[in-house]
């Protein structure tokens, strides 16, 4: 008999427990959104790969003094004196960029065009133009300038850096890893190329090499928080707990971070079973923010496994007194409540709470069935019998209740009871694992019953 | 010995300038694309649309000019070529070339080119004209005959 009655027990146990203390929670880390920064255009004025005429060389010193005043509309005027087909493709590519400097984004379009209908392979202003398209959302149109130019020879690691950040919002990731990986090599300090190639191998998930290069990053720039939050989210993905766990601390000592992180970071103390330094990091998510229920119920699953229960109760009370809680999240934690003095063998405070649970939300299933549960342990087994039975009418808890009351009868001596409940468990649920083996024995104890009573 | 024929009309281009380019009564309804290309292909400068600017409100030629320019330059990728450049030189005609930059050395090396032959063809007659003149009696001599 005793024997039936734990294995009976450790399946009522493992059905209505799961529910209630199982932790789900996904474990991330939030990263700030990725900044790109488009460099200012470049007023480098420029012969570019295309040479001056002859006649135009009295005209290009004029300009010359202008540019050294800034004064752009000076310019743009005494070029518009002049057919676009008379200046030479160095000075058209000028005046597209005088028009380009004053915003005049239109007349710089048309005015890069006919320079390159005149010079298709003119490498500066397919990067110009590319910039120009890149500033106005044009991305598909600068990703082709940008393309064109560095196949013509262009070594420029804004285009190369350029042609990375629009790989990743057009093509994915992948086809920005190269791209953003030549800007760097020719530009090794740029932080914009180190992010955009950083973003481009995590969006690829080649975390090994994002990783490679973060720490080549915090070795120059130990106290870049964004870094070590970045750090810290690879080794999550990667499974390195410990690791995404020390560099989540590096970034708290370097500064306040979010919610979703400090939420993390707990996790990761309790999995790691740090419980002090994840109850400090509780406390503080608690007073700092508006933290949600599930995850105080993550936390309490940790706490409670860890048999903290004073700490559990603790972080519930202040839980409790900061927010405003729906009448279905008090439920829950009462449930947490009963649960911990049924834990501690507080027979009357845990009764307490687990009424409190079901006033609060008499659909709570989990509730019914852990209260079912616990009047069982301490022979209330008419009570017992009742919660189960309304246990029963929820699909979550049903398997678990019929097998709670087929303990009770067991416990009571009301082998056949027992015996017809766990035919009908085998009928609704023949997949339930021993469930076969029970009912033999209990057979063979219902015809040993008989033969005594003959 | 036959020299190459060299075109010794000698048309000016700017008797072209002289004709009327537009009228008013055209503004409106104009081919700009069509006009800027032939005139590229007659070898006009572009400050012909000067003419446009005057003739036409400022409105019409605003529009018109892109569109005038865009043709003329589809007329000069034709126009400014080696081989049209050989036919100007062979023909006599001055370089002062409407060819933008980009365009012009190749354009100046037929030119140069046929300017150099149609130099020498006119050199070799000039030579033989002079032979020619230096022998009293040959300009009285029939060339041609039996020999009787």
């Amino acid at each position: 008999m005793k024997h039936i009655i734990t294995i009976i027990l450790a399946l009522t146990f493992s059905l209505f427990h799961e529910p209630v203390f199982a932790t789900k929670t996904q474990l991330t880390v939030e990263l700030d959104p990725v900044r790109f920064v488009i460099p200012a255009f470049n007023e480098v004025y420029s012969e570019r790969e295309s040479t001056l005429a002859p006649e135009e060389y009295e005209l290009a010193e004029e300009l010359k003094a202008l540019l050294a005043n800034k004064d752009f509309q000076a310019v743009s005027n005494k070029l518009d004196t002049y057919y676009d087909i008379e200046l030479s493709p160095a000075l058209l590519a000028l005046k597209a960029q005088v028009y380009f400097t004053i915003k005049a984004y239109d007349k710089a379009e048309a005015t890069y065009l006919s320079v390159l209908k005149r010079k298709p392979q003119f490498v500066r202003v397919h990067e110009d133009l590319g910039q120009l398209y890149l500033i106005t959302q044009q991305l598909n149109k600068a990703q082709k300038h940008f393309s064109t130019a560095l196949s013509l020879g262009s070594s420029s690691a804004l285009i190369h850096g350029q042609l990375g950040y629009l790989n990743l919002q057009l093509d994915g990731a992948f086809s920005a890893i190269y791209a953003y990986q030549k800007a760097l090599t020719l530009e090794p300090k740029n932080p914009d190329w180190q992010q955009g190639l950083l973003t481009a191998l995590l969006e690829s998930k080649m975390f090994p090499s994002a990783h490679a290069l973060l720490n080549e990053l915090i070795k120059k720039h130990p106290k870049q928080q964004s870094f070590w939050l970045t750090k810290a989210a690879i080794e999550l993905e990667t499974k390195d707990f410990d690791s995404a766990l020390t560099s989540l601390e590096y970034s708290l000592l370097l500064g306040d971070v979010s919610q979703q992180n400090l939420q993390t970071a707990v996790q990761l103390h309790l999995r790691t079973q740090s419980f002090q330094r994840a109850i400090t990091l509780i406390d503080k998510n608690i007073k700092e923010n508006d933290v949600p229920i599930d995850v105080i119920k993550e936390y309490l699953y940790w706490l409670n496994r860890a048999k903290l229960f004073s700490e559990s109760e603790r972080i519930l009370s202040r839980y409790l007194i900061k927010t405003n809680t729906s009448d279905v999240d008090k439920s829950v934690l009462s449930l947490y409540r009963a649960a911990i003095y049924a834990q501690k063998n507080q027979v009357d405070k845990a009764i307490k709470y687990f009424n409190d649970a079901l006033d609060f939300d008499n659909n709570n299933a989990s509730a019914l069935i852990q209260y079912a549960h616990f009047l069982m342990t301490i022979k209330q087994f008419v009570d017992a019998e009742s919660l189960y039975l309304r246990a029963q009418a929820f699909e979550s808890t049903n398997l678990a209740a019929m097998l709670g009351r087929a303990q009770i009868y067991i416990n009571t001596n009301d082998i056949k009871s027992a015996h017809l409940l766990l035919i009908d468990v085998s009928q609704k649920y023949p997949d339930t694992p021993g469930i076969k083996a029970q009912i033999e024995i209990i057979e063979s104890l219902v015809r040993a019953n008989n033969k005594t009573q003959l | 010995m036959r020299y190459p024929i060299i075109l010794l009309t000698l048309f000016l281009s700017a008797c072209s300038s002289t004709e009327t380019f537009i009228t008013a009564e055209q503004c409106g309804t104009q081919n700009w694309k069509k006009l800027g290309y032939s005139s590229a292909m007659k070898g006009e400068s572009i400050r012909i649309f000067d003419q446009v600017k005057k003739i036409c409100n400022s409105q019409q030629a605003a529009l018109a000019q892109p569109i005038f320019v865009d043709g003329y330059s589809d007329g000069l990728i034709e126009y400014c070529t080696f081989d049209n450049g050989f036919k100007i030189g062979e023909s006599g005609l001055t370089s002062d070339s409407i060819c933008p930059l980009e365009l012009r050395k190749e354009f100046l090396a037929g030119y140069r080119q046929a300017k150099l032959i149609r130099d020498q063809t006119l050199a070799e007659m000039e030579r033989e004209k002079r032979m020619r003149e230096s022998m009293p009696n040959s300009a009285n001599t029939p060339r041609s005959g039996n020999g009787n």
